[in-house]
């Protein structure tokens, strides 16, 4: 009897410390505010730039972020800019997951910037979020600034109530200065030079210039075997073979559409079945084929990860790569400016036609920003939003404090200081602050506006990597003014292939689609998943009777899977955003 | 007579005891009640096609839409008849190599210094800490066709003359599959056997060393005997959570050309869509398993009710 | 004489298949240290397979110095403190109880508990239990779910079954009661069990990153483990962009490299490494019944 008190007594007690401490948390909740604010700025003291006498209030912000990987408090320069805005952010990192959790909860961080509309409209639906046309007066930039993306947003996804729900992020024109975004085939220009600049008008005519290439440069200087094209498979994912993404861009068709399982040609606005036998997924699928069998396709690549193919690059042991952006670790300042210049540089065959990253009028179709009802900041929520609509806060978000790397002269124009340069030249490209403290151009918190879009006041894009003279300075070398005298003269790939009007932007519909239905997504998935299978066994096939029994093979399972609901879906959807474009688009 | 009302009194006092005892556990199956048998509340979703966020009323009511899914088409039908054929084939594979651990354990204590008895032991459970991603980048850095020191060295002593891409092949991937995950979990899996003869008294090895029984003989009928229970309860346990083989090993290493062999269930079930966000259709899957699982953890018990003669759980 | 040359035949056999396997089983240790300590570049290339090269720690030395990270591991040995032993007890206190035949419907609660292994309600109604019970972003959500580890449990339970029961029994007639006998007999008998587990959810505890991710919003109560994941998480999210047509120019910048995650791999390997051959003792060395009696 006594021992059985004895243990009722010990579970009363476990339980009730278990209580008061989860009670005490649950407490700290309303002043968990300072508490983040004294650690933050504890932080923030370590990099001691702290402006002396801010006495305002700080309102500490949870902001949840689909897309970013790394939670905590800002800190840093960044930090302290908001702090003198009042504002402070936790950044809770985004996942698939959480996203289902908080929503399945209803209590979502003060912030939310969500990452598909399919999580926007199942918010609206369950009343999470703070109806925003209640508070436009706390809005004057936004409304000022991007009235049209309001607009549609209005119209288009509030779940049908027609209210203003969410923001939409990063809305602006896309820019490319220098290169055609990502999707080129970019080659080594050193030993394209070597073999005397063969002109190709086809893909497939790439081929015999790819092997010439190998030829001549065998293997790298440590004996690393060469190959042409940089593929690998760890980002294929659930519903696309990724490698295709660097053929078929190149060839004027739209990279996101053939996880439907169709062809969309931006020059004639054209959608086809990619299993239609003149398909340009084919085609593509038959280039890798056609590089396997000529020895160019890595062996690796099947099975190497992205890292791998990218350490591969930065050693330039590929004489062809696709997606532009990784040219940069191989395009060293040490290679593209040596006396004789090594480096990536793009191919323009004749049959190049750019498909680049359109213009976001209403807004990038990631990161909507809404405001939890459940959230106790409304206003300072209203604000950060509200600020990061402001063009003139944007530029010191997007570029650090002014008077570091960037400054406005006595002209009223925006220009890049010393520092930058200096950075520039001797850092290895690193941009630091004064603090120490290190730059990340192009990585942000979800801002309204996009730092491609073009400021009012000084005219030039709000990123200070677009700005003309830095564009001029950074971005030219001897590597390029070797491809420039190989390519009558233009200066930079987007200048020659602009003014042969060969650069098409993907339309504003690209980001109005309707978010796809659960049906049609189990049956995307289910088909992608031997459409990339096959795909890839396609690429090594040993010869044109195996390749063509796995492309039927593959034909017939997505068939019998009805993949022409998915295209059908798909093109009706496309088509519906079309119309919807016209609105928004003068 | 007087000895029925004893027996009776007996018997009283024995089923108070009962209770006592049940009272003390009590509040640890009342534990179990709330975190396990609480949730499953969240089942209904899988007869509604639920959105999160909206309450269950609000929700499309489709029966049992998401329960034949699985099954509505012949290709789908051939692709989870071909992962559970591999989740079968891994789990063959794992019944046969079921004893290893055991085994590894024998040999270990059998060694004489304690010294390197300690380090084979410490070091023979560090792969488990390292996650199948890292083995993947590792296992590559050695297989690949460019300069992995594999390929290397067969081209070199000429067992091939090319480099083989081993890593897409489709030959033996169960095996293969098998082997690495014995090499990553072998030791770590010997340590709950090694508890097991840590608590066989050593008093019945002294004794049978004074009987003149011999190294064979102390095992088997001191050693195995005393963690062939630990065997079976494992045993038991692992086969009804069959279907559950984990997916990460596997994602990490599938390719299109090793995919057919290397898909089991779990792996085929996150490929094609349902872990993300389809919560209805992942609950009715995890309903199914559910079931089979206890369906398979019941036979079992009941076949080694059956052999052995009397029920593990 | 035979047999002692059998036994040196055994002895070295022995010595010869465990030194080989423990070296397959060191190489993965030994490739991810050297990998952390040789120089990045050739670290990427997959160059560095045998043996360092360009030895540098920078990478430990960064890895520390990130915002968070001491909190962090305060935390994280909190929680696997904290929720080992109280796992220990828990699953070793259970499985007490179900040693006892004469426990009123045992079968069917033994039952009870032990199916919860085979079904699981899925994340979305584990989530929304957790808030019901006010442990949404609270220290405790690290430990009370995991106070009563059911396979943990089997264990216990099957290694004190093997106990020969004249122990408690006669513990019993001299008066002991019921928790009296589980801590003062049945507990230190289980050593070596009891240390088998413990090694289990402290490995788990350690290891564990879901709960924070899904439970927990207060920076000031994140692992060290979820940290160190968030960071390893980058290239996940850098994946997700390209299949979103996004330029990536920029993000591939802020990419972790190869060594960076290798060196996190150590840092949260190590801790337990050190702790092991601790706890080792308790089953590697036989328990005296005797002694315990004595």
């Amino acid at each position: 009897m006594k021992a059985s008190k004895k243990v009722l007594t010990l579970f009363l007690a476990a339980a009730m410390v278990v209580s008061a401490f989860a009670g005490c948390s649950k407490g700290n909740d309303e002043s968990s505010s300072t508490a983040n604010e004294s650690s933050q700025s504890s932080q923030a003291g370590d990099s001691s730039t702290e402006p002396a006498g801010n006495t305002g209030e700080v309102t500490t912000l949870d902001y949840y972020i689909s897309t970013t990987a790394v939670s905590g408090p800002v800190t840093g320069w960044l930090g302290d800019y908001l702090k003198e805005n009042g504002l402070a952010l936790n950044i809770i990192a985004g996942s698939e997951e959480k996203m289902q959790a908080y929503l399945a909860g209803g209590d979502l961080p003060d912030l939310m910037s969500f990452n598909t509309w399919d999580s926007v409209t199942k918010a609206i639906a369950g009343k999470m979020l703070v109806n925003l046309d209640e508070h436009l007066d706390k809005l004057p930039n936004v409304t000022a600034n991007v009235p049209e993306a309001i607009e549609y947003t209005r119209d288009n996804r509030s779940n049908g109530t027609g209210n203003l729900y969410v923001i939409p992020s990063s809305i602006g024109d896309s820019y490319f200065p220098v290169d055609t975004g990502v999707y080129s085939i970019n080659v080594r220009w050193d030993i394209y030079e070597k073999i005397g600049c063969p002109k190709a008008e086809t893909l497939e005519d790439l081929i015999p210039i790819f092997k010439q290439m190998q030829e001549a440069y065998p293997e790298t200087e440590d004996g690393t075997k060469t190959y042409a094209m940089n593929l690998f498979s760890s980002w294929d994912g659930t519903t696309k073979m990724a490698a295709v993404n660097n053929v078929i861009t190149t060839l004027g068709y739209m990279e996101s559409f053939y996880q439907y399982f169709a062809d969309l040609n931006l020059e004639t606005g054209e959608i086809n079945s990619i299993f239609d036998d003149d398909s340009t997924y084919l085609r593509a699928l038959k280039f890798f084929y056609q590089l396997n069998q000529e020895g160019l396709l890595d062996p690796d690549a099947i099975t190497q990860t992205y890292e791998a193919a990218k350490a591969k690059v930065d050693s330039g042991a590929y004489v062809a790569i696709g997606y532009a952006g990784y040219k940069d670790g191989f395009n060293t300042p040490e290679h593209v400016d040596a006396d004789e210049p090594v480096g990536y540089m793009p191919i323009i065959f004749d049959e190049y036609k750019a498909c680049v990253i359109g213009d976001a009028t209403v807004g990038s179709t990631r990161n909507q920003l809404g405001i939890s009802a459940v959230s106790s900041k409304v206003d300072a929520c209203l604000q950060y939003i509200n600020l990061t609509a402001d063009y003139d806060a944007l530029l010191t978000l997007n570029n650090g404090p002014q008077g570091e790397l960037w400054d406005i002269n006595d002209e009223g124009e925006v220009y890049a200081t010393e520092k930058y340069w200096d950075c520039y030249n001797s850092n290895g490209g690193k941009l630091t602050l004064s603090n120490g403290e290190e730059l990340h151009p192009g990585f942000t918190y979800e801002y309204v506006i996009a730092n491609t879009q073009a400021h009012p006041t000084y005219n030039v894009p709000i990123g200070i990597g677009n700005w003309p003279d830095v564009i001029e300075g950074t971005q030219k070398n001897k590597l390029t003014e070797a491809w420039s005298d190989d390519n009558d003269g233009y200066m930079f790939p987007i200048q020659k292939m602009e003014a042969e009007g060969r650069v098409y932007k993907r339309p504003l519909a690209h980001t109005l689609m309707e978010t796809t239905p659960d049906d049609i997504a189990l049956l995307q998935q289910a088909i992608a998943q031997i459409v990339i299978q096959n795909s890839w066994k396609m690429a090594y096939a040993k010869d044109e009777a195996e390749f063509n029994s796995l492309w039927d093979d593959m034909k017939t399972q997505a068939e019998a899977l009805d993949v022409q609901e998915v295209i059908d879906w798909a093109t009706d959807s496309w088509n519906k955003g079309m119309e919807i474009a016209k609105q928004y688009v003068e | 007579m007087e000895e029925s009302v004893k027996a009776k009194s007996l018997h009283k006092k024995s089923k108070r005891e009962g209770y006592m005892i049940f009272l003390y556990a009590l509040p640890t199956i009342i534990f179990v009640f709330i975190f396990s048998y609480l949730p499953l509340r969240g089942w209904i979703y899988s007869i509604y096609n639920y959105q999160p966020g909206l309450p269950i009323s609000e929700c499309e009511f489709v029966g049992m839409k998401y329960f034949t899914k699985l099954f509505s088409n012949p290709v789908m039908r051939m692709n989870l008849f071909n992962s559970l054929r591999n989740t079968f084939a891994m789990v063959g594979l794992g019944i046969l190599t079921s004893p290893l651990p055991m085994i590894f354990a024998i040999f270990l204590s059998e060694m004489r210094s304690k010294g390197f008895k300690k380090f084979v032991q410490t070091v023979t459970t560090m792969p488990h800490f390292i996650s199948w991603i890292i083995m993947y980048s590792l296992v590559f850095s050695m297989l690949n066709v460019n300069n992995g020191f594999v390929n290397t060295l067969l081209v070199q002593m000429g067992v091939i003359e090319e480099p083989v891409n081993f890593l897409a092949s489709q030959k033996h991937v169960w095996i293969t599959m098998k082997g690495y995950e014995l090499w990553k979990e072998l030791g770590w899996s010997a340590i709950v056997y090694l508890a097991a003869i840590a608590g066989i008294d050593q008093e019945l090895y002294e004794a049978a060393m004074v009987d003149g029984a011999n190294r064979l003989q102390r095992i088997w009928h001191i050693t195995v005997p005393g963690m062939i229970e630990t065997f079976f309860v494992l045993l038991i346990m692992s086969l009804g959570n069959f279907l559950n083989t984990g997916m990460e090993q596997y994602y990490v290493f599938q390719n299109a050309m090793n995919k057919d062999y290397i898909q089991v269930l779990d792996l085929y079930v996150y490929n094609i869509g349902i872990g993300n966000g389809q919560i209805s259709y992942a609950t009715a899957i995890g309903i199914m398993k559910s079931l089979v699982a206890v369906i398979m953890f019941g036979f079992v018990n009941w076949l080694s009710k059956t052999v052995r003669g009397y029920s593990m759980f | 004489m035979k047999r002692e040359g059998n036994d040196i035949v055994f002895q070295v056999v022995n010595y010869i298949i465990f030194g080989i396997f423990a070296l397959i089983c060191v190489y993965p240790f030994y490739y991810i240290v050297i990998n952390t300590i040789s120089a990045n570049d050739l670290v990427d290339k997959g160059k560095i397979v045998f043996f360092p090269r360009g030895i540098h720690f920078s990478n430990y030395v960064d890895m520390l110095q990130r915002n968070g990270i001491a909190r962090s591991a305060v935390v994280s040995v909190l929680r696997t403190v904290l929720g080992t032993g109280l796992s220990v007890l828990g699953a070793s206190y259970m499985a007490f109880c179900f040693t006892k035949q004469k426990m009123w419907a045992k079968k069917f609660w033994y039952r009870f508990v032990v199916v919860t292994m085979y079904f699981s309600a899925g994340m979305i109604p584990v989530y929304l239990n957790i808030k019901m019970l006010g442990l949404l972003d609270t220290f405790w959500v690290y430990i009370i779910p995991g106070m009563f580890p059911v396979y943990n449990m089997i264990l216990v339970k099957t290694f004190m079954e093997s106990i020969p029961p004249s122990l408690e029994e006669s513990a019993e007639i001299d008066g002991a009661g019921f928790l009296t006998r589980y801590f003062r007999i049945a507990l230190p008998l289980s050593l070596p069990i009891i240390a088998t587990v413990a090694l289990f959810s402290m490995v788990g505890q350690w290891n564990s990153f879901m709960d924070t991710l899904l439970y927990i919003r207060d920076y000031n109560l994140y692992t060290l483990q979820y940290i160190l994941y968030e960071y390893l998480n980058e290239s996940e999210s850098l994946a997700q962009m390209a299949q979103e047509g996004m330029d990536m120019s920029n993000a591939a910048q802020n990419m972790t490299p190869t060594s960076m995650r290798l060196t996190i791999t150590v840092i949260v390997t190590l801790p337990i490494m050190l702790v092991y051959p601790f706890m080792q003792r308790y089953f590697v060395e036989g328990i005296m019944i005797g002694a315990v009696k004595g």
